[in-house]
């Protein structure tokens, strides 16, 4: 049985149609077109699906859609700002992080969450709010320190704008 | 992975999912966290007719603490809530390392801490720190409430004492103790995202006069089909000083209690093994603890 569901997604409200079994990621990926969002393990294990819901990482493979109503969903296509990408995405190019690119979607949603519960996470922190997302190209090293960088800018920033 | 049919349901207070229960009795899964549910939806372990989103309920959500009493924690409480809470750090640091070791930050996001003791996973974090706490669990269906032990709430391997028109409504951890400290550790695979393959929570009280063990409760996780207590380990250490001797004892007892199975995590001899230098470890943390 399908019903019309609107859902708040990277600031804009979409209404789709959805069953009462559909997965946010399968709405995402196949209805709205929102395809950096990736679908790997299917089970909760890889991180690679994760998206941002009311401030926290969550798993968009083990999240119904019909769940999401009146939620505030952000994916990787919503973090940058007005054609600037976010300093995340940023560092992750600038430091190297990506490789075959499956994991960087999700690696980026978990760091961003964890940047906006900490803005000063010490590597351990880092590597703790990573812990959910798997890189199987061995990127590690470089994506704790693209994660470092991003943090010191997104500080830079915070202190230049209160300055001004 | 398509999810089997089910038709969803999101209830609009506590008055009404327990009137929806009574209704649909046996026919209902209910949906909070989704880490495990989902996932059993997925592999068609379970198949219920009614999919209830109880998620947004917010009377089963929240924690309160009095000192001196205790702390009662909603059964839709995030464990990423409680991992967060100075109070569950500071006043139950053991019930604080149980959630800490849960999984990956995202399923601490969605999981609830009812969740993990109503999956009844033998492997689960949290039921071995709360019944050394010595937690109760509070049901409620339209017939009423009933309060009972942890330990007599989880049954077995995916079994608990939840009638099918019953939810758990809460938690109630009461204070430790007096002059107690407990301690949880696990091993497993690996740091991040393990499911152990032996755990142990200890809470012990000493007597301020000599030093005895005056309360103690020990309790194994991942090494039966529910939480385990230690009980004659306890007896043994009960009222005795906890000499090196009598702690290397008691380590052998306690995986003398234990009943491991092999399975793709570990053999159960080395779960024996496990659980002796578990018990050894985590009895010393807590006696270092109070000095």
């Amino acid at each position: 049985m399908k019903q019309v569901l609107s859902l708040n997604i990277n600031g804009h409200d979409r209404d789709v149609m959805v069953s009462h079994e559909d997965l946010l990621v399968d709405v995402l990926r196949d209805q709205l077109g929102l395809i950096g969002t990736k679908k790997g393990c299917g089970h909760g294990s890889c991180g690679t699906c994760t998206v941002i819901i009311d401030g926290e990482a969550v798993l968009s493979c083990l999240t119904l859609a019909l769940s999401s109503q009146g939620k505030k969903i952000t994916t990787i296509e919503g973090i940058e700002k007005d054609g600037a990408l976010h300093p995340l995405q940023q560092s992750f190019i600038e430091r190297g992080a990506v490789q075959c690119g499956f994991c960087t979607p999700g690696m980026i949603m978990s760091a961003a969450a964890l940047l906006s519960h900490n803005k000063s996470p010490s590597i351990e922190e880092i590597k703790i709010g990573l812990s959910g997302n798997l890189c199987r190209c061995t990127g590690y090293v470089k994506i704790v320190d693209a994660v470092e960088v991003a943090a010191a800018k997104m500080r830079q920033l915070d202190a230049a704008q209160k300055g001004a | 992975m398509h999810l089997p049919e089910f038709k969803y349901l999101v209830p609009e207070n506590k008055a009404a999912l327990l009137l929806l229960l009574g209704e649909h009795q046996g026919a209902v899964e209910l949906l909070s966290g989704g880490t495990d549910l989902i996932n059993d939806l997925k592999a068609r372990v379970k198949q219920p007719q009614y999919v209830v989103d109880i998620s947004s309920l917010r009377e089963l959500e929240g924690l309160s603490y009095e000192k001196g009493k205790g702390l009662t924690v909603g059964a839709a409480t995030k464990l990423a809530a409680l991992e967060r809470s100075p109070v569950v750090k500071e006043c139950y640091p053991a019930l604080h390392e149980g959630i800490r070791v849960i999984g990956s930050p995202q399923i601490r996001a969605m999981g609830t801490i009812g969740g993990n003791s109503c999956n009844a996973s033998p492997c689960a974090d949290t039921p071995p720190p709360l019944i050394a706490y010595r937690a109760t669990v509070r049901l409620a269906s339209k017939r009423g409430t009933r309060e009972l032990a942890l330990e007599d709430f989880i049954l077995g391997n995916r079994m608990t004492a939840r009638q099918p028109d019953e939810i758990l409504e809460s938690f109630f951890v009461p204070q430790p103790w007096p002059g107690s400290a407990c301690r949880f550790s696990i091993v497993g695979l690996r740091e991040a995202a393990e499911i152990d393959l032996a755990s142990v929570a200890i809470c012990c009280a000493l007597d301020a006069k000599g030093g005895a063990v005056k309360e103690l409760r020990v309790v194994m996780g991942s090494v039966g089909p529910m939480p385990l207590r230690a009980v004659q380990t306890e007896a043994m250490l009960k009222g005795h000083v906890p000499t090196a001797d009598l702690i290397d004892k008691a380590a052998d007892c306690c995986a003398g209690e234990a009943k491991p199975i092999d399975d793709q995590r570990a053999s159960a001899a080395y779960r024996h093994q496990a659980i002796r230098a578990l018990f050894t470890r985590t009895f010393k943390e807590v006696l270092a603890a109070l000095g």
